[in-house]
Parts: structure tokens; sequence; C-alpha cells
């Protein structure tokens, strides 16, 4: 046991190492800054917006106030039924970060382990696992979530689930070529001559050092999930009225495009801003990670 | 490897994954609520006669044996019957599959022809006004959902200025102009976001192209920019674009669906969608698998069109 707290600490050390030199270099990755500052206003919005803005505002249908266009008082216009769309659009940067993150978070915490798995074990679980995963990619992503959702229910939640089944190959397929080459190295074989288990050595030596690349896949699978949530309450088979999610607000524009293109454009903004700024990060951050990287591989590799 | 036996593997492997399709595409749409035989007699009918279509229909039979009843009628080409419309699910297939095909294939061609210009004139003038411009716009393409193109496309062409019509379909084979007008607002919004990814990828892989040996070694041959650009580095920077292109069909195939409904286009999403809302069993599964074998059969074209360009491909031993 004295020998793995040594070879922890050494690791440690390089770890935070690496980190620090990370960082440094983020910083310095413009596109990197711009996303992260995009980022970080959206989850002070997303904070704070419940305590500025009551539900019942933008809830509240002003009759005499429909179609009204961006004014002082309300300065983004009004919907079809006198609804504040300034309250309304607000209060979806939540949603869409609730979307995101939580689909994100299922998708990961599922494709990550069995990625790993089965870059680690190799041979016939390998197989296993990756041919099971192609056939869950052999669908259009949004023609799966959307079958998923007919089944458990087109609710906000249920769309969110059903877009992080969908995206667990990816992770999965990222993970295990990670893994693959961070398990050639040499501190693996290190921990592994000591003995550890290979649990361990899987998930406290190798998937640590392949965080990397997932953080990218993670940031861009964001934007996608907020993109796919859109287009599935826009079908009908997301948020359901009257909840101010962006993808919803837009289908209640289609009918009043001419009249009213301003129910379109501010939630078109909130989605637009969401998106740039999640794929501003991971975009910045494989170019820190990759220099070679060309710019545009895996972005949306739906 | 050789090409073909990387064709070969490729091609088992397909079918492999394709078995494995049918089987989610059966299962879930079993697991739909809604009970088939109530949905054809409607609620109002008793217990009894509902227990005798199941009878008839089969359903009462472990759901293994209703697979591998329905699996040998797809793979003979019979795909059951539509609750709906009462057609048999092929015809159905068989009948819109050419507009959807339309859709894609203008999607694709508007993405490409202008993408790649776009992306060889941000690479060359990097830097400049036009770079930046292009690079902003590809940014906002990739950023919005494709309905809000479609949207805008109908807001800006169809309302404001009536050039062309905001929905429905027309033959390319009956009337060639019209059947344009009508499949490019709806093919504009679904091929706006591939452009984006393509203008950026021409433009990131051509930067690269650009610096390496080869061009400088034209260059002192005294070769002019235009031949440089257009006849050596474009086509390996082509690879790289080939790959988006590869990516992005899924993005393509899924945007058929949302496209298609917000355009009242009667395509495969459209049909694939109404039966998804209708309960139309033997239709959505028809559809689901239909879509899933044509994305699989793009994917593995692109891939073997890859491996024909670079050879490491298939001879580096696989994926």
């Amino acid at each position: 046991m004295a020998a793995e707290s040594g070879s922890a600490g050494f690791l440690d050390e390089y770890r935070r190492e690496r980190i620090a030199g990370l960082a440094g270099r983020i910083r310095r990755n413009s596109k990197a800054v711009v996303g992260l500052t995009i980022i970080v206003v959206l989850v002070v919005l997303a904070v704070f917006s419940p305590m500025l803005i009551s539900q019942e505002r933008a809830n509240q249908m002003n009759v005499q106030d429909r179609f009204a266009p961006p004014s002082a008082e309300y300065p983004f216009g009004t919907d079809n039924f006198g609804r504040d769309m300034f309250s309304r659009v607000l209060l979806g940067v939540r949603i869409s970060l609730y979307i995101g993150l939580t689909s994100v978070t299922i998708a990961g915490v599922v494709g990550v382990p069995l990625g790993g798995l089965a870059g680690y074990a190799g041979g016939g679980l390998d197989d296993l696992i990756m041919r099971t995963m192609d056939v869950i990619m052999s669908f259009p992503p949004i023609l799966v979530a959307m079958t998923i959702t007919a089944v458990i229910g087109p609710t906000l939640t249920n769309a969110v689930i059903a877009i992080g089944i969908v995206y667990i190959p990816y992770f999965a397929r990222v993970t295990r070529s990670e893994v693959i080459s961070v398990a050639q190295e040499e501190f693996v074989e290190a921990s592994q001559a000591l003995g550890e288990r290979d649990s361990y050595v899987l998930f406290r030596e190798v998937l640590p050092n392949a965080a990397a690349p997932i953080i990218v896949q993670a940031s861009i699978s964001i934007s996608f999930a907020i993109l796919a949530a859109a287009g599935l309450s826009f079908l009908g088979l997301g948020a359901q009225p009257p909840t101010p999610a962006w993808g919803l607000m837009l289908q209640q524009a289609k009918q009043y495009l001419a009249q009213a293109p301003w129910m379109a454009i501010f939630p078109g903004l909130g989605i637009a801003t969401t998106v740039l700024g999640f794929n501003l990060f991971g975009d910045g951050i494989r170019d820190v990670l990759d220099p070679n990287a060309s710019a545009e591989m895996g972005a949306f590799d739906e | 490897m050789s090409l073909s036996r990387y064709a070969a593997r490729r091609l088992v492997l397909l079918v492999a994954t394709l078995f494995g399709a049918s089987v989610i595409t059966f299962v879930l749409t079993n697991v739909l609520p809604g009970d088939v035989a109530v949905m054809i007699l409607g609620t109002r009918a008793d217990s009894e006669q509902i227990e005798i279509l199941r009878q008839q229909l089969g359903l009462n039979r472990p759901l293994y044996v209703q697979y591998l009843d329905w699996i040998a009628g797809v793979i003979q080409g019979d795909l059951g019957v539509s609750l709906r419309f009462g057609d048999p699910v092929a015809t159905l297939l068989a009948q819109r599959l050419p507009a959807s095909a339309f859709l894609a294939f203008t999607a694709l061609t508007i993405a490409v022809v202008l993408a790649i210009p776009l992306g060889v004139v941000a690479a060359i003038e990097q830097n400049t006004w036009k770079d930046f411009l292009t690079s902003v716009g590809a940014f906002t393409g990739i950023s919005l959902p494709n309905f809000f193109w479609g949207m805008v496309l109908i807001l800006l062409l169809a309302r404001y200025v009536p050039l062309l019509p905001p929905s429905g379909y027309v033959s390319p084979l009956e009337d060639p102009p019209d059947a344009f007008a009508h499949v490019l607002l709806p093919a504009g919004a679904l091929g706006f976001s591939l452009m984006a990814h393509l203008t950026r990828m021409t433009r990131s892989s051509l930067i690269e192209e650009l610096r390496s040996g080869y061009v400088e070694l034209a260059r002192m041959k005294g070769l002019t920019s235009r031949r440089i650009v257009y006849r050596h580095a474009l086509r390996n920077a082509f690879l790289p674009v080939l790959t988006v292109i590869g990516f992005q069909l899924g993005y393509l195939f899924g945007g058929i669906i949302v496209i298609e409904q917000l355009f009242s286009y009667p395509g495969l999403g459209r049909l694939a969608f109404n039966a998804l809302i209708n309960r139309d069993v033997p239709l959505i599964q028809g559809s689901v698998l239909t879509i899933a074998v044509i994305f699989m059969t793009s994917n593995l074209v692109v891939d073997l069109l890859y491996a024909v360009l670079d050879p490491r491909v298939s001879t580096g031993g696989g994926e």
C-alpha cells in the first residue's frame, strides 16, 4: 500500500503540472476565452433570472398587448397571448442549460465507462460494446430521440433523456480511442506492474488522463443537445406549453412570422448565443490540446 | 488489406449492424404505448372483438416469434400494411422516397457548391474582412437549428418578397423548373449548417495544405497561385472535407424530419413523423428502418470514397 500512495503522489504532481500548463494555453486561446465568457454569463443569468423575473410575469397574458413590438415596456415585444417575451426568453436560459447539461451528463455517465471498458479490456468485450454502439449510431440521432420520446411520453425531461441516450455512443467512441492510447503510456504499465487492480488502473490512472478529449466532446455535445431539444420541441415532442423553452417559442412563432418576427428572433438569438458559446469553448480547447487537429473535425459529428 | 477486401468487410459489418437496427426498431415500436388492435377497432370496441383481432394479427404470440415473422417479411420486401392508410408500407415508402432523395440531394449540392468557393476565398485571403465575414457567417450557420433558417427563408423569400412557394412538392420528372422552385427553400434550410461546416473545413484544410512543402516547391517552379490552389492544394484538402460530409449525413437525414414538417413537404421524414404521432406501428417500423438503411449506406459510400482517395485507410488495417 505504501507503493500505491507513492506512485499516486508522483502522478498527482505530474497531473497538476500538466493542468497548470494547459490552463495557461487555454487563457491565450481567444475562441476558448470568448466561449467560456459566454458560458459564464449564461450561467449567471440562469442562476439569477428567477429572482429578477417571476414565472407569473412570464406566463401572464395581457390580451390588449398582443403582438406588441419591442418597446421600453416590453424590450423583446409580446407574443400571441400578450406575454412578455423578455421574461420568457430570459427564463429560457435556465431551461436551455438544463437540457444541455443533463443530457450530456446522461450520455457521459454511461458512455465514458463503456468506452473505457471497451478500450481497456479489448477483445470480445470491446467488440460487444462497440458493435452495440454502432447499432445505435445506425439511425440519425433525432430519429431515435423522436421514437424514444414517443415511447416514454412527450415531455421536456423525456426529450432530455432521449437525447442523452442517443449521444452515449459518441462518448464511448471518444473515450475508447483515448483510453487505448493512454493505456500504452509508461505510468500505466508501472501501475499494472505494481499489481494494482484493473478497475483501479482504468478509473484512477487511465481515465483521468483521457479526460481532455472527453471534455471537448462534452462541450460540443451540449450544443448538439440544445439544437436537438429545440427540434423535438418544435415537433411537439419536447417541452409543452406554457414552458418558456426556446424551441417551443420558435414553434409558436411559426404562424405569426410576418406579423410578429420578434417572436422568433429573440428565442433564436438565445439558442444561437448558447450553442455558439459551447461550440467556441469546445473548439478552443481542442485547438489547445492538439494544434494539428483541423478546426472542424468532429464538431456536431452527429 | 486490399480495397475490395476492405469494402467486403465493411459490407458484412453493415448487414450485421442493420440486423441490430431492426431489433431495436421492432422492440421500440412494440413498447410504444397503445394497443394496435384497439387502434384499428377504436376505443369503443368490446374486449371480445379486440381479443379476436389480436389473435388474428398474431399479437398474442411471444415477441421473438413476432419479430422473426416481421423480419422474414422485411427480407422479402413485405413491410406489412399501414394501419392508417390501409396500403402496403412498401408502396407508401416508395412513393415518398423520391421526394426526400430530391430534397437531400439538392441540399447537399447547394452546400458543396457554395461552401468550397467560400472556403477557398477565406483561406487565400486569410485574416481579411472577407475571411472574417465568412467565419462569422459559418459560426452563425452552425449555431442555429435548421428550422430557424427555414422560417427565415419562408419569411424573406416567400412572404416579404414572394419569389418561391413556402410549401409543397412537385416531381422533378414532371415539371423541373417548378420542382426546383418548390425544393429550394427547404433544401436551403437543410443545407445551411452543412454549408457552414464545409466552409470552415475547406478553409482550415486548405490553409494547412498551402503551408506544406509541395506548395512551396510548386511556387518555386513558377506555377500560378490559381493553378496551385485548384489543381493541387484543393485536391488534397478535399479529404477532410469529405470526412465532414460523412459526419454531417446524420444531421442531414435527421434534419429532413423537421424540415419536411415545416415546409409540408411530402417525404419520408414527414411520413415517419406522422406514423409516430398516429401510432401506425407497421409504418413506423418500415420508415425508421428505411431511413437507417439509407443513412448507413450513405455512410458506407463516403467511407469507401475516402478509402479510394486515401489508400492509407484500407491498407492501414481498419478503423
